[in-house]
Parts: C-alpha cells; sequence; structure tokens
C-alpha cells in the first residue's frame, strides 16, 4: 500500500505544470542560502539589496506590501529603522484643513511608491508597467534563479534579430525582448565594507533581498518544518511498531 | 479553469449560449458568476456529506471489503475494528501527515503556480492558463478531440464511464490478486492517466496532441472494450475457499499449531 501511495505522489509532482516559459532563455543555476530544508537568508547581502533596491530600482519599481518596521528581519534595530524611514518623505492626511501634507517617515509606514498610478508608471516608461517588485521572486517560476538571470542577461542581441526602440534585448527574458532599460553596470551601488559590486555581486544581494520580501517568514517555516518532520518521523515508527504488535496474533 | 467551466457548456447545440448566460449571470464572466459559483462550492460539502452518510449505511449494510475480494464464511474470517483497524489507520495515517508535512513546510508552491503571486487584472488574461494538477487529464481529453462538442462530452464521459463500471467489468473474480491479465492492463491504465495528466499541462501542438489522441482512446478502450472482454474470457487463478485459508497457510509454514490465539471476531 505504502509502496502504492508513494508512486501516486511522484505522479502528482509529475504532473505540476512546469512554468511555461520559451525554452531558449537562458538560465543560470545558482547555490543560495535560502535554498534547502535548512537555509537561511543573508542578513549582510540583504542588507546590501535593500541599498541596492533604493538606490537602483525604486526610481521605477515600488515595493508596496513592505512596511519598514519589516526591516527588523534584515537585521536593522528599532534606532535603524527609524532613521531609514525618515529619510523617506511619506504623503499622511487630511489634516485639519481637509489638506493633504507630507511628512518624515515611521516605521509603521509602507516604502512610497514611485508613481501615483499604473497609468503615471507607463507614462514615464514607453508605456510598460514596471512590477511591483514586493512578491516578484515568487511570482515567476524558478523565482531567485530567473531573477538573477534577468539581471546578469543583458547582451547584445545575437545578428539577425531586430530590437525595436525603447526594448533591450536579454537572454533570460521570456521572448527576450524586454522594455526594462539594464539597470545594473556593476560600481552602481557604493557597499561600505567593500562587497562585490558588479553586475553579479549586486544581482544576488538583490535576489536575497527580493526573495526574503516575497516570503518574510521562510525561516520560521522551515523551522518549523523540521520539527515537524522529526516529531512525525518518529511517530510512524512507533506507531509502526505498535500495529505490529496487535497484529502479532492474527498472522 | 473558472472562467473554462461555464464556457463548455456554449457547446451544447441551440441552447448552449443561453445556458452560459445562464450560468455566468450576465452576458460576461462577472460579479454574479463569482456569486453563483462560491455558492455551489459552497454546497459541494453538503452534498459530499450526504454521501458520507450512505457510505457508512451501506458498510453496515454489507461490511467491508477486503483485498482478496471473497465474502466471509465465518467468525473465523474476521477479526474486530478495534484495536486493529483502528491501530492500523493510526500508522497510515501517520505516514500521510509526513509526507504531507514535508510538502507544507518544504515545497509550499509545489502544486501552485508562479501567477497567483500576480495580483488578479481584469484587463489581462495570463498568458498561460492551464487548469489545476487534478483536471489535467480530463483537459488532455477536452483537447485531444478537434471537435468542441465531441472534446466535451468524451470529458465528462472519462468521469461518466466510472458509473456504469460495475456493468463492463462483469467478473465473478472481484480480487485483481487472482486475475493476471487485468493486472497488467490495470498498471497500462494507471500508465495511461498520468500520461494524460501530462499532456494536458504541455501545449496543444505538434507530437503532444497525437499523444494526447492516443491516450485518449486508451482510456475509454479500457473502460468499453478491454474490461467486458476481460471478463468474458480471461481465466483466473483458483479462489481460495476463505479469507482466513491464505492467511493460515503462511501462518502454518511459519509458526504452528494451527490457529493458535486467532481472537473471535464480533
Ligand atoms: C527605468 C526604469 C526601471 C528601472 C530602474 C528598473 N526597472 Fe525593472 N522593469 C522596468 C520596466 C518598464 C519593466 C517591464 C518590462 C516589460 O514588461 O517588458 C520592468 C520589469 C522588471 C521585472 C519583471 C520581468 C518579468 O519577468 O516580467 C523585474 C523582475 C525587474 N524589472 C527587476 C528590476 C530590478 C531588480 C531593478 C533594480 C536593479 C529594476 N528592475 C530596475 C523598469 C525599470
Amino acid at each position: 500500500m505504502i509502496k502504492h501511495f508513494s508512486v501516486v505522489m511522484i505522479a502528482l509532482f509529475l504532473t505540476t505544470p512546469a512554468m511555461a516559459a520559451g525554452s531558449d532563455v537562458e538560465l543560470q543555476k545558482l547555490d543560495w542560502s535560502f535554498s534547502g530544508p535548512f537555509g537561511t537568508f543573508d542578513k549582510a547581502a540583504m542588507q546590501r539589496g535593500f541599498q541596492a533596491y533604493r538606490e537602483v530600482c525604486a526610481g521605477c519599481h515600488g515595493m508596496k506590501l513592505i512596511a519598514f518596521r519589516n526591516f527588523a528581519d534584515l537585521g536593522y534595530n528599532n534606532d535603524e529603522i527609524k532613521a531609514i524611514a525618515a529619510e523617506y518623505e511619506v504623503q499622511d492626511g487630511p489634516n485639519d484643513d481637509g489638506e493633504m501634507f507630507m511628512r518624515p517617515g515611521i516605521a509603521a509606514d509602507r516604502i512610497p511608491l514611485p508613481y501615483a498610478n499604473d497609468n503615471a508608471a507607463r507614462a514615464s516608461n514607453n508605456g510598460a508597467l514596471p512590477p511591483d517588485l514586493s512578491l516578484i521572486a515568487k511570482a515567476r517560476g524558478n523565482g531567485p534563479d530567473y531573477l538573477f538571470s534577468l539581471l546578469a542577461g543583458y547582451k547584445d542581441a545575437p545578428e539577425g534579430t531586430a530590437v525595436p526602440d525603447g526594448m533591450y534585448y536579454n537572454a533570460a527574458y521570456p521572448g527576450h525582448l524586454i522594455a526594462m532599460p539594464q539597470p545594473l553596470y556593476g560600481e552602481d551601488v557604493t557597499y561600505s565594507g567593500g562587497a562585490d559590486d558588479s553586475i553579479e555581486g549586486i544581482s544576488s544581494d538583490l535576489v536575497q533581498f527580493l526573495m526574503w520580501a516575497a516570503e518574510p517568514k521562510m525561516e520560521v517555516r522551515k523551522r518549523i518544518g523540521v520539527a515537524a518532520v522529526f516529531f512525525l518521523g518518529v511517530f510512524v515508527v512507533v506507531s509502526y511498531m505498535a500495529k505490529r504488535r496487535v497484529w502479532a496474533d492474527v498472522h | 479553469m473558472r472562467p473554462l467551466l461555464p464556457t463548455l457548456f456554449s457547446a451544447i447545440p441551440y441552447v448552449g449560449e443561453s445556458i452560459v448566460t445562464l450560468l455566468w449571470g450576465g452576458f460576461s464572466v462577472d460579479n454574479a458568476t463569482l456569486n453563483r459559483f462560491f455558492s455551489l462550492h459552497y454546497l459541494m460539502p453538503f452534498i459530499i456529506a450526504g454521501v458520507v452518510v450512505l457510505h457508512i449505511v451501506a458498510l453496515h449494510r454489507f461490511g467491508s471489503n477486503n483485498p482478496i475480494g471473497i465474502d466471509t464464511k465465518g467468525p473465523q474470517d474476521t477479526i474486530s475494528f478495534h484495536p486493529y483497524y483502528t491501530i492500523k489507520d493510526v500508522f497510515g495515517i501517520a505516514v500521510f501527515l509526513l509526507l504531507l508535512a514535508m510538502v507544507v513546510f518544504f515545497f509550499p508552491n509545489a502544486m501552485g503556480h508562479p501567477d497567483n503571486y500576480i495580483p488578479a487584472n481584469a484587463m489581462q488574461t495570463p498568458a498561460h492558463i492551464v487548469p489545476e494538477w487534478y483536471f489535467l487529464p480530463f483537459y488532455a481529453i477536452l483537447r485531444a478531440v478537434p471537435d468542441k462538442l465531441g472534446g466535451v462530452l468524451l470529458m465528462f464521459g472519462a468521469i461518466a464511464v466510472l458509473f456504469i463500471l460495475p456493468w463492463l467489468d462483469r467478473s465473478p473474480v472481484r480480487s485483481a490478486r487472482f486475475r493476471p491479465l487485468f493486472r497488467i492492463f490495470f498498471w497500462l491504465f494507471f500508465v495511461d492517466a498520468i500520461a494524460l495528466g501530462y499532456l494536458g499541462g504541455k501545449p496543444a501542438e505538434g507530437i503532444y496532441v497525437i499523444l494526447s489522441r492516443v491516450a485518449t482512446a486508451w482510456y475509454f478502450l479500457h473502460f468499453l472494450a478491454i474490461l467486458p472482454l476481460l471478463s468474458m474470457f480471461e481465466t483466473t487463478k483458483p479462489l481460495p475457499k476463505s479469507i482466513s485459508e491464505p492467511v493460515l497457510k503462511e501462518t502454518l509454514k511459519r509458526a504452528p499449531p494451527l490457529g493458535a490465539g486467532l481472537e473471535p471476531a464480533e
């Protein structure tokens, strides 16, 4: 019976539809610190990733699900979080006169969005909409590898491929023509402490940050998972022994 | 799948369009459609609860089946539900929970789809719509038929055929254990169903269409031709005289005396 069950389980996994991406996209497979059942985020890389997001991507992409207080997960303490929030101007209101007003951000605020609405975002980007990055690492198949490959995937178009105005050639993007201009060239951000600021270095920092944003509780999930699987493993063994014992006199 | 299901009814000649409008509650998928399908799904658990009651009634009337597929002949053939089956079920549930925990904690997205993390947009259909995995075999059948009405009929027929199974498989021997040919065809059918599931998740083009057609044909051939023929012509292995016989024979080999320690059944 158990044999049959595992066959069915495997079959179910096989039938899960793979994300239908173009077959000729180049996906680089990387070893992420957060993959595997014991994987954890790299706090220093996430802090650098946030810095890169803020200095490079935030001009076009919002992260509307992330509040400053969430940055406690990146290893910032309360004072640091307040200081980061205060560097932003946040709209608040209406006040007693019915007017909206600007004030420095506080820890409870979400990161302010770059555009007032989607139409404004399209208007500034040749009609293309830069997607919100809060969940992007889970909204694409093989999220982390795909994001890394995308950011490091800008190349000269191969001969014979026409690249229209306002489009750019990217080896990892399905269809290869993306409306986002190459965001990273290396040395785009100045890291304190001399971390790797090549395209690949910044990209992998961004992936750490974006993966955390998409699933802030991943470490907790895996920690509970290890305990649960251990407990249930013991339970399986004990219940099997009990079953053998009870059935001994029938067999 | 949601917008897909009502549109399937449009394949019905003459009244199809009106049925779709009725199901949608309008001329396009809208709030009314959501309400309708929500209430339908709310109704389902009650139907399932009713079927569970039927199941329990039948269990009490006729008793449970067994892997050997022959009727009980007397108390030596039965054992009590508790503790034997309660403890066996505890073990089964433990194994299931272990696998479930692995999926939940380590692969929570394995059966999901990245598109589920993109906010819904009424103005834009995702590039690749694929049904949930458990619909994929039937989706493959639907697409295997070039004709829309035919595809819909075959798809629902794939489920409907299960309801007439007792009349298709008339073999007097209930257990596959004593039906060597049936066993082979059973596993062929198993592979076929998995293949259909795989093909349902692939784009409907080229070799996939051909394979879907072959697999669909085999699906119906299995039920409509192979099962009736098998039950007529298959030579089955001899049946044991009672349930306790094969069990006791093994016991005899390992530990005589015969039947010692057998619990009297209720
Ligand atoms: C000049 C504005 C701009 C900047 C800066 C920018 N992007 Fe984009 N990005 C876009 C636009 C526009 C799109 C939509 C592309 C399309 O639809 O073809 C996009 C799309 C994306 C996508 C989605 C690709 C997909 O699979 O659909 C990701 C991921 C992304 N950007 C990440 C980033 C990251 C990370 C950064 C910072 C390093 C960044 N972007 C900087 C404009 C920008």
